[in-house]
């Protein structure tokens, strides 16, 4: 009997065994490939932020690495980007003892602009005001937010007011607590993406540059540097008509009284660095008589409010992540807005020109993956 | 006689501490060997991984969640040459069973709807960081013996 106990035990016992061993290798297993899956991950990210840092040297060899220890793990990755046509190409591979997994994806430069309006905390839309899109065709325009309304950030959809398109949230987002009561939108959604608004920087050229004081009532055109003030008084003009651009760093506020207004001729364009604010009174406004959106670009350097009061439709971009942007009651504007809060107030209209979503200057541009796979 | 009883008693008592210890070793067998290899624990492994290889190659940009958790739809890429993401899979629980849905964007056709597994009890889709979540039980009718899993992923497109 006892030989009989014992054999029984005997089976039950190599059964469990067996049984344990193969989950010990399935688990093993599992867990190389989550760590060769991750450490390809990880060479992606790695690839990623090379070529953003290679952006500001284009002529340099495009990065590469290979089997690089993970620091704390014993997986490695390694990546190469190849550029094939006009497309960056990023193939990375990932570690761990005997499993490999390979990743690949492909990079796209991500604009500025590629969104109509976006902020990093507030968003108003005003009543009967309308946001649109020309050029958007398939891929709708989008505003929104990076924070989300569970934490400080409030979108608020006025009755009658107009979206054609998406409503974005900053991660875990609830659309729910979207306020839009009568107001038309397509989708409101959280991302699932981390936002990079760098701050604008100024050019060497202009920063260095010698401070050539207040400009008031401009009699002759505007022209390229580093000034302590812009200001307008009423009915006045400035012009600018420099066929290679005019860049203006100023480095107080800018100040347009009413019906005064800033030209910018139909064969130049004007980029303003503003650390101030930008305070317009009735009338005022920049006529961009190019009616590109690209001509006329506006960095807000700090938290200085920038308030539009067109009288004329805006054509420009405004790129202020940590300035608050007022767009005033009917005013019209094409282009873009990156800012921390933003008001369109009642009846003013916003129009989203789709060819902003090409980049055309690299220095906020970033690339980010696209057509990801893995192999 | 008193022998006898004696020898008997110690026996039984060895027959029976026997007897236990290979039926309890017995059911400790046959209860790994359904949780190891149980067709809700093999489903368990098709929809993680099923829902984790559709989150991973979808965009981070956009992806619509239920407020109740019910459903979640993500857009990716159907081929290299596809400029814009141009397809959408939405997972979603119908009569217990976990379905794939997939098809053009725009414009709107479903091109298959796939049934990953069965014998769901409960479950959540949510979002949390770059993360998109599943919450899953999945019941056994016939044992009453349950498998819970959480899977997560991030969207590596934008």
């Amino acid at each position: 009997m006892a030989i009989v106990t014992a054999s029984i035990l005997f089976i039950i016992g190599v059964g469990l065994l067996t049984i344990s061993f193969s989950r010990r290798l399935y688990s093993i297993r599992s867990n190389q490939q989550l760590e060769a899956r991750c450490a390809a991950d990880y060479g992606i990210t790695k690839a990623v932020y090379a070529m953003n840092l290679w952006l500001n040297d284009s002529t340099s060899p495009l990065p590469a690495e290979t089997e690089v220890t993970i620091p704390g793990s014993d997986s490695k990755y390694s990546y190469t980007v190849s550029k094939v046509g006009a497309v960056y190409k990023v193939q990375a591979t990932g570690k761990s003892a005997s499993i490999s997994k390979i990743l690949a994806c492909d990079l796209r430069l991500k604009s500025a602009y590629e969104y109509a309006i976006l902020t990093k905390n507030n968003l108003d839309i005003g009543s009967a005001s309308k946001v649109d899109c020309i050029g958007c065709n398939n891929r709708p325009l989008k505003i929104g937010t990076t924070n989300n309304p569970n934490s400080n950030a409030v979108i608020t959809l006025k009755p009658n007011a107009v979206v054609d398109g998406d409503i974005l949230l900053g991660q875990g987002g609830i659309p729910s607590l979207v306020v839009g009561p009568g107001a038309t939108y397509n989708n409101i959604y959280a991302v699932a993406t981390d936002y990079d608004l760098p701050l604008p920087t100024v050019p060497d050229y202009l920063l260095n540059a010698e401070d050539k004081g207040a400009i008031n009532n401009p009699a002759s055109p505007l022209t390229t540097g580093k000034y302590s003030s812009l200001t307008l008084g009423s009915n006045k003009i400035a012009n600018v008509t420099d066929p290679n651009g005019v860049a203006l760093y100023i480095t107080g506020h800018i100040i347009l009284n009413t019906d005064s207004k800033i030209i910018v001729d139909v064969n130049s364009n004007l980029t303003i660095y503003l650390a101030g604010s930008l305070e317009g009174k009735n009338g005022c406004g920049f006529t961009n008589d190019t009616n590109d959106s690209t001509k006329l670009t506006i960095y807000g350097l700090g938290t200085g409010a920038i308030n539009i009061k067109n009288s004329d439709e805006f054509y420009g971009t405004i790129y202020a992540p940590n300035a608050d942007v007022y767009i005033y009651n009917g005013v019209k504007v094409q282009g873009s807005v990156i800012a921390n809060d933003y008001k369109q107030d009642n009846n003013a209209k916003f129009t989203y020109d789709a060819a902003l979503r090409t980049v055309t200057d690299t220095t906020l541009a970033r690339f980010v993956p696209t057509h990801w796979r893995e192999l | 006689m008193i022998e006898l009883m004696i020898a008997s008693s110690i026996a039984l008592v060895c027959l029976l501490s026997v007897g236990t210890i290979i039926s309890e070793s017995q059911k400790a067998w046959n209860y790994t060997y359904n949780k190891a290899t149980s067709s809700n624990m093999l489903d368990s492994h098709v929809a993680s991984k099923t829902f984790e290889a559709t989150i991973r190659k979808a965009s981070s940009e956009k992806y619509l969640l239920d407020s109740a958790g019910r459903w979640v739809a993500v857009f990716y890429f159907d081929s290299d040459t596809s400029a814009e993401t141009d397809r959408y899979a939405k997972f979603y629980v119908e009569n217990a069973v976990f379905y794939l849905e997939y098809g053009v964007i725009s414009p709107s056709q479903i091109i298959d709807t796939v049934p990953i597994c069965g014998n769901v009890a409960e479950y959540n889709f949510s979002g949390s960081g770059r993360c998109i979540r599943l919450d899953m039980t999945l019941g056994d009718p016939n044992t009453g013996s349950d498998v819970s899993f959480v899977t997560s992923a991030v969207p590596q497109n934008q």
